[in-house]
């Protein structure tokens, strides 16, 4: 009977907890099926050539509104296309590896972490390619290397850092641009790690 | 696929087969995980998890069915975070049990790696177990775990996730050394970043170079942070 009672009480105690602390603003990606993804958005990517079930379509959530993603593999590297609602192209990014990146770009940027860090850490680097449509996705079927040549195509770097200042840990994400200039840096909220490491 | 399903059924009817005498329980461990941070640096991790078992016996034998309360853990471990995603902790643990109460002093070491899709936590613990009438126990522990988001590249709010953890110890006690496995999968629903529920099932071999015990647990596991 005593074991029963102890049962009754800790499993309500841990369901009733959960459910009533769980009031917070929401923000998130969702898979979602091809059939709610606006014609123009599949259209620039069939100009991928690759088979549909290579491709991931998220539903991205905001408090700001919502977009639609496609995220696949071409040439080896991982692609992250972003339409509108309307099936508008707003950047693709492209994730490089750091060995493959231009070495006169990754001392510039070193050179301006290092100059605000004590201690930093290269966690990711992304190519973000926004503008004209129909240009951006040809240089970027076509372009492997990533040069940004072509006019009327904006190119930007992002680079996800793990810093140390004054003995604090922090993760940015980084924006330079086509040359290595500094244009914005904005912290990531780093996400709770309790369920493992408890 | 018949060829598959025979091949099943053939490592399911051997794997019963070669348990044969070996003893098991199963039952239920509910877990309340409290999370407090103090400052960038600092937390403390609470835990209340208490058992409950439904059977227990050998697999081809003595099989008796019943509820009935094993113990009780209460503990409290403050961790300092040493990287980014890096934490050292130490803490203590009191075991409540009918026959009477054990202590445990704990050191650990967690590291959490951010992957494309899912993380992955590795911890390396040492603990040292106290209790009146029994010889101190020693043991050394590693576990590797996993969390996947069911949806997206990673886990938002009100989302399920997969978690896989498997635990590995090394205990010492009178002079006896011994090892313990663990796997546990569970499916976990975040209601938020800080506030998550797991529901799992936690199997564990012990004494693997002795008897060979096998124990069977349903998981409901609560981690909030405040």
């Amino acid at each position: 009977m005593k074991s029963l009672l102890h049962f009754l009480v800790l499993i309500p105690c841990l369901i009733c907890g959960c459910c009533c602390l769980a009031q917070e603003q929401i923000e998130r990606e969702f898979k979602v099926n091809t059939s709610i993804i606006p014609e123009s958005a599949l259209l620039a990517i069939r100009k991928f050539d690759l088979k549909e079930n290579k491709i991931n379509w998220y539903r991205e959530e905001s408090n700001n509104g919502h977009s639609f993603e496609a995220k696949f593999k071409f040439n080896k590297k991982y692609h992250s296309i972003e339409f509108d609602t309307l099936g508008q192209l707003e950047d693709i990014e492209i994730m490089i590896p750091e060995n493959k990146m231009d070495p006169v770009l990754i001392d510039a940027i070193t050179a301006f972490i290092e100059s605000e860090t004590d201690q930093f850490d290269f966690k990711k680097f992304q190519i973000q390619y926004s503008g004209e449509q129909a240009s951006i996705i040809n240089h970027v079927k076509e372009n492997n290397n990533q040069e940004a040549t072509l006019p009327g195509i904006k190119v930007r770097y992002e680079v996800v850092v793990k810093t140390k200042k004054d003995g604090q840990f922090h993760l940015y994400e980084y924006t330079f641009g086509s040359k290595g200039n500094y244009i914005g840096k904005i912290r990531k909220s780093i996400r709770n790690t309790d369920n493992l490491d408890h | 696929m018949k060829r598959t399903l025979g091949i099943i059924l053939l490592l399911v009817g051997l794997a019963f087969y070669s348990f044969g005498q070996n003893e098991y329980s199963a039952g239920i461990m509910p877990e309340i995980n409290l999370n407090k941070k103090w400052s960038e640096k600092w937390r403390t991790n609470f835990k209340v998890e208490s058992r409950f078992s439904f059977s227990e016996g050998t697999f081809d034998s003595t099989q008796n069915h019943h509820f009935s309360y094993l113990l009780s853990d209460i503990s409290a471990v403050g961790s300092y975070k040493i990287g980014l995603n890096t934490k050292l902790a130490f803490g203590y643990l009191l075991r409540m049990t009918t026959s009477g109460v054990a202590h445990r002093a704990i050191l650990q070491y967690s590291i959490v790696k951010s992957l494309r899709k899912g993380r992955l936590g590795n911890r390396i613990a040492t603990d040292q177990t106290f209790q009146n009438g029994s010889a101190p126990q020693f043991r050394l522990r590693y576990r590797l775990s996993f969390d996947i988001p069911l949806q997206g590249l990673q886990v938002d709010a009100h989302e399920f996730y997969f978690k896989l953890s498997n635990a590995y110890f090394g205990i010492y006690s009178n002079r006896i050394f011994d090892l313990e496995a663990r796997l546990v999968p569970s499916l976990g629903f975040a209601f938020n970043d800080t506030n998550k529920l797991e529901l799992g099932l936690d199997y564990r071999l012990k004494e693997i170079f002795n008897a060979q015990r096998h124990e069977f647990w349903t998981t409901v596991s609560w981690f909030y942070s405040f």
